[in-house]
């Protein structure tokens, strides 16, 4: 049977309302994209699942020793992992609030009608484009101890600054701050694209009903911005569980091990221990968890839809 | 013949090896070859050489230190036959032999000692150095505590160098970070000498009020480089950064561990490895032998970057020995090469020794967050977990 034929025998409306020509174009299209997926993607996913099944042995693959599920079982007794399983969840409940409302905020805000607002705009998305070194080498210095500008400040105030990213109660914090700094001029560009969506008549009408500011936040901008919100909170939890590099540089998971995250020690199990087949069953179970607290997220956000 | 050539190096050293290698390009001492220089960030490098190894993609010469030797060993190519000879420092030369082979050339060794500046050091009426022993650095830190307002002392914490400093007063005291036996390496510096050294560095910026409890991230190295502290533990490569200051300084050995047994200083090598085990038989003895001109035809990485060459009959030639840095900081370093005084890493297959995650531990014995106990206990139960 030709692809004609296979097509055209194909049932349901999709396919049959569209041309053989359109369909081959389509995966022509679609070619370059499959492939670099394939490639990049799906090739690793598949290939990291293999290897955490193995004592992996980096030099001579072929010498590595297929032990089933073990390293996953590992992970039940293993401490560092909890640890950094908890200082990740940590990093998420601190970091994914501030910056969800921080760049509701600003998008509210740079949404009125003031002077300067182009370049608020840019100002607010400017850290963004920074890498994740450049930002954090700024903090480190943001927050030394003796001579950091924020504890200089916080001194000509009477405070007694702490040791922002010595001590143990806030070094992630700290981290924290530092990241939603970073990275909240995207969630800021997404949120003010979405307000302006918002059509103003809507506003006009609650207002003739008397509705006030807050009325007209709560039942107008933030079930219209729900869709653009959803996103925000999801792309922002991938990142933040994927949270790696500013305590790689900024606290090299310290003090002690207090802001070792699960990509952090996935890396330090990976590279510092060479122990590969591990790290990808590390890899698995923090994937397992974006994908079951993005779905937690679909459902509730759908859930208030409805 | 192109020998690609990968380096970590950067800053003063960088510069002169970019020099040595334009010399080699320029003279083609070995005829018609030629090196071509890849340099890698520090903190990429080895995971990359690692990863390029892996995948076949290792450059045929690379940069890598003593301490890394055994992690890339499985594939290194042995060279201890191809060399044309070994005329290195003994201790250097036996740090690149693993399993009793040579599996690379050493470039030099660059330990640590105790730079001091001397016009803080003047003010506070210490006129004795350089010191023959602990006691009279404790003096001079208390003198410059209490008779000026500078910081007497820091092991330069949060530089890469606080476990240099460690290193150097666990080995003073006899002792070791790891011990090799039939079950494996093992850190066994949470107790006798590994503990005696923490509690001696917390106490550096605790009741001895040398320095304060402050690890922000290189504050002892600017602070000396201002000319803000009198005493800082530091390596050969930190001459680059004295060039440019102000005020006088000078280097002396490192007595800075109470109670110590021996003289020892943390020490390690640039060595030069052939990463690549399938090069072709021509290739690797071309390989070596450009290895053995880097090594071998170097005065300048000692007299202008501040390394110890390795090779003896460089060490020796009037190019080092009239060089202006000889007195101030090689002389000092050529004799604990001499006298077996250089502590060197243990050498680990499945540990990053420099990685700064495994140092956190001792950041907080000398930040005061836990005990130098609790710290020792923490550290010896991460570097286990890891090895």
């Amino acid at each position: 049977m030709s692809t004609k034929d296979q097509l055209s025998s194909l049932k349901g409306g999709f396919l049959e309302q569209r041309s053989n020509k359109e369909l081959i174009e389509g995966i022509l299209f679609s070619l370059p994209y499959l492939a670099t997926f394939s490639l990049f993607l799906l090739y690793p996913l598949l290939k990291g699942g293999y290897m955490s099944l193995f004592e992996w042995n980096p030099f001579f693959p072929s010498e590595s020793e297929f032990i089933g599920v073990q390293n996953y079982a590992r992970m039940m007794s293993d401490g560092a992992f909890w640890n950094s399983l908890g200082n990740t969840l940590y990093f998420v409940v601190l970091t994914v609030p501030m910056i969800v409302i921080f760049s509701l905020g600003l998008a509210l805000g740079v949404n009125r009608d003031i002077k300067g607002r182009g370049v608020l705009r840019a100002v607010f998305f400017s850290p963004y484009i920074l890498t994740v070194s450049v930002a954090a080498l700024i903090w480190i210095e943001l927050y030394a101890t003796g001579y950091g500008p924020i504890n200089s400040y916080l001194s000509l105030t009477g405070i007694n600054p702490p040791a922002w990213l010595q001590s143990y109660t806030w070094a992630m914090p700290a981290i924290a701050f530092m990241t939603m700094w970073w990275i909240s001029g995207f969630s800021f560009v997404i949120l003010l694209s979405a307000r302006q969506s918002v059509p103003e008549y809507l506003y006009e009408a609650a207002k003739l009903d008397g509705a006030g500011s807050w009325r007209a936040f709560r039942d107008i901008t933030l079930p219209q911005m729900r869709h653009a919100i959803f996103f925000v909170v999801i792309i922002n939890l991938v990142w933040s569980f994927q949270i790696f590099g500013q305590p790689y540089i900024m606290t090299h998971g310290g003090p002690g091990k207090e802001t070792e995250t699960l990509v952090m020690y996935l890396y330090n199990v990976a590279f510092n221990q060479r122990n590969f087949g591990y790290a990808a069953a590390l890899g698995y179970v923090l994937t397992g968890i974006l994908v079951v607290v993005s779905f937690a997220n679909y459902y509730l956000f759908r859930g208030n839809n409805e | 013949m192109e020998i690609s050539y990968w380096t970590l190096l950067t800053g003063g050293d960088g510069e002169i090896m970019v020099k040595l290698i334009k010399r080699f390009n320029d003279e083609q001492p070995l005829g018609d070859v030629t090196i071509s220089r890849q340099r890698v960030p520090w903190d990429e490098y080895y995971n990359r050489l690692f990863t390029a190894m892996t995948s076949n993609e290792a450059p045929n010469l690379a940069i890598c230190h003593g301490a890394y030797l055994r992690r890339f060993s499985d594939l290194v190519v042995p060279i201890g036959d191809l060399m044309s000879n070994t005329n290195y420092v003994k201790q250097i030369l036996d740090a690149c032999t693993i399993d009793d082979e040579i599996r690379a050339v050493p470039m030099d060794s660059h330990p640590v000692g105790l730079y001091y500046n001397e016009d803080i050091l003047k003010e506070a009426g210490v006129t004795n150095t350089p010191f023959d022993d602990f006691s009279q650095f404790e003096e001079a830190c208390n003198k410059i505590r209490d008779e000026t307002d500078y910081t007497p002392f820091g092991p330069s914490p949060n530089t890469g160098v606080e476990h240099r400093q460690y290193l150097t007063s666990i080995a003073s005291l006899g002792g070791k970070l790891v011990e090799t036996g039939g079950d494996g390496p093992k850190a066994v510096f949470d107790q006798g000498p590994g503990l005696e050294a923490a509690e001696y560095y917390a106490s550096v910026s605790g009741e001895r009020k040398w320095d304060i409890p402050d690890t922000s991230e290189d504050r002892v190295n600017r602070e000396f480089l201002a000319g803000n502290i009198g005493f800082m533990v530091h390596g050969t490569w930190t001459v680059n950064r004295l060039r440019d200051v102000d005020f006088n300084w000078n280097m002396m050995k490192p007595y800075v561990t109470p109670n110590a047994t021996q003289l020892r200083t943390a020490a390690d090598s640039h060595t030069l490895i052939l990463p690549d085990p399938k090069m072709s038989d021509e290739r690797i003895k071309t390989t070596v032998k450009v290895a053995e001109w880097l090594t071998q035809n170097n005065p300048e990485w000692g007299a202008e970057a501040g390394h110890l060459p390795a090779y003896i009959p460089t060490l020796e030639s009037d190019d080092l020995r009239n060089a202006e840095i000889w007195d101030v900081t090689l002389k000092d370093f050529m004799e604990m090469a001499q006298n077996g005084q250089l502590a060197y890493y243990p050498q680990l297959e499945n540990f990053d020794i420099y990685d700064q995650t495994n140092w956190t531990w001792l950041l907080d014995a000398y930040a005061h967050n836990v005990s130098p106990k609790e710290a020792v206990s923490n550290g010896v139960q991460t570097w286990n977990s890891n090895l």
